[in-house]
């Protein structure tokens, strides 16, 4: 079931195909974890929020009119969990993923380097638009080729190219900015 | 000239190949789907039906209900109201929606709090588990007074026990007094724990040069079991299932040298060793106890 085109699955799905709406879960897990990781910067709560994205998505799957629109939609409702989230933890809010930084390597000030960069970029990422945002993070974090990309969101592999090099010349201006700024 | 041509291209430029690298230093960490797919269908507790279908199957035992005391007041006189301490069953009312665990810190002092999600098994399930710390036996207190358990932990959520009925929505709260507690607090603002893998069942740490040096491992990096998980709740519905670490015999206090014959020296060496795709079947780990050096095995 898992190489069924997602209208399909959706269809089972909302009839209770149980086996359905988990293949939709495994195609689209990294997605939502990535769009989710774009706000957050922890893997740990990306993937809680994936989790419950996809809990939303079940919840809501009646209300899908195109099946085309199934990965933007997750993307989004991944995203605006996480954007939840923070505002009900601002005060936790995390800086850095730890075991991306060798805490255990007894380099004391490497970390917060790493911290403080990485926290630049989400934050960066943040301001991007959407759809920019959706197509670098699904050519860099889900590491997709242009015409799987484009298979997934029905936008063409050129128009996909051009919004990633806009995204990414966007995310210099924005780092750039910032760091006068600072 | 638009906006589009002055871009193509710019990932191949310096400036974009740097922020492209920038972009994959900083993806997130690898991810299993599958997994994350049977995490996602045992929140649902297998697919739940949805809309008109839902609503008459939750209608239905209501109404049964509505029968059944109908029935019964035509026949008996309601006895005098007894108080007692019926088990806890979550109600399905206007409560909150299910939110996030959080650690708050409250006057400086850390506080899991967690909320009631629904019933699980014989108990409730809470949306704080083992990875903010909680472990079986935790104590928790709720609004009220009212005193509540730990019976089994998952690693984002808990079965608790009660006593008396908590509605969904309803919070708890621990504060982080145990040593599990109080790592997971510790970590909260860094984005958890490096050394909790709990998938896995065990959480470790990075061992002191010094301690490592004097069993012997020459380069001084080694890495000790903090803890071992027993069991984890993988369907808020069925019993806890032991954790791979469980199963291995892996306690606390060991030293772990190899994973699947890959020396670790770090954290990422453990993770990157015990990897997401492993066949359980095959792993093994060579560690020392008390010592000695042991291969474990399933």
């Amino acid at each position: 079931m898992t190489g069924a085109p997602d209208e399909e699955l959706i269809r089972l799905a909302r009839r209770g195909d149980e086996q359905a709406f988990a293949s939709l879960v495994e195609r689209y897990y990294r997605a939502a974890y990535a769009s989710a990781y774009a706000v957050l910067g922890n893997a740990g709560d990306a993937e809680e929020i994936a989790q419950e994205t996809f809990v939303q998505v079940y919840e809501k799957l009646d209300r899908l009119r195109d099946p085309g629109a199934l990965p933007g939609w997750i993307w989004r409702i991944a995203r605006d969990t996480a954007l939840k989230h923070i505002r009900k933890h601002k005060r936790i809010r995390p800086v850095g993923d730890a075991p991306d930084l060798n805490l255990d390597e007894q380099r004391p000030h490497e970390p917060l380097v790493a911290a403080e960069e990485k926290e630049q970029l989400i934050a960066a990422l943040g301001e991007l638009p959407d759809e920019m945002r959706e197509a670098v993070l699904m050519r860099y974090w889900e590491e997709l080729e242009y015409e799987e990309m484009a298979e997934r969101t029905g936008v063409s592999a050129a128009a996909l190219y051009q919004r990633v090099c806009r995204g990414l010349k966007r995310l210099r201006e924005t780092i750039e900015r910032k760091d006068a700024l600072a | 000239m638009n906006d589009d041509t002055q871009t193509e291209g710019y990932d191949h430029t310096p400036e974009g190949r740097e922020l492209v690298a920038l972009l994959q230093k900083y993806a997130p960490p690898a991810v299993d789907s599958r997994k994350g797919a049977q995490a996602v269908m045992a929140r649902l507790g297998g697919v739940r039906p949805r809309g008109r279908l839902r609503l008459l199957i939750h209608l239905a035992p209501v109404a049964a209900a509505a029968a059944l005391v109908a029935v019964a007041l035509l026949i008996f006189t309601p006895p005098p109201e007894q108080p007692g301490t019926p088990a806890p069953v979550a109600k399905q009312d206007d409560a909150p929606a299910p939110t996030h665990t959080d650690i708050r810190r409250e006057r400086g002092y850390p506080e899991i709090v967690a909320t009631v999600r629904g019933s699980s098994g014989d108990g409730l399930l809470i949306d704080a588990g083992a990875k903010d710390g909680l472990r079986v036996g935790d104590e928790l207190s709720a609004a009220g007074g009212v005193k509540a358990r730990v019976t089994a932990v998952g690693i984002f959520e808990a079965r608790i026990s009660a006593d008396v009925p908590l509605s969904r929505g309803a919070e708890v709260r621990a504060r982080a007094a145990t040593e599990a507690q109080q790592r997971a607090a510790g970590f909260a603002d860094f984005g958890g724990d490096p050394g909790a893998f709990l998938e896995f069942g065990a959480l470790v740490s990075a061992m002191p040069l010094a301690d490592a040096r004097m069993l012997g491992i020459s380069d001084g990096a080694a890495l000790r079991v903090d803890e071992t998980l027993p069991a984890l709740l993988r369907d808020p519905q069925s019993a806890p299932a032991p954790t791979l670490a469980a199963q291995l015999d892996l306690r606390a206090g060991d030293v772990i040298i190899e994973v699947n014959g890959s020396h670790v020296r770090t954290l990422n060496d453990f993770g990157q060793a015990l990897g997401w795709s492993h066949d359980p079947r095959l792993l093994s780990v060579r560690i020392l106890r008390n010592g000695k050096q042991l291969d474990l095995r399933l």
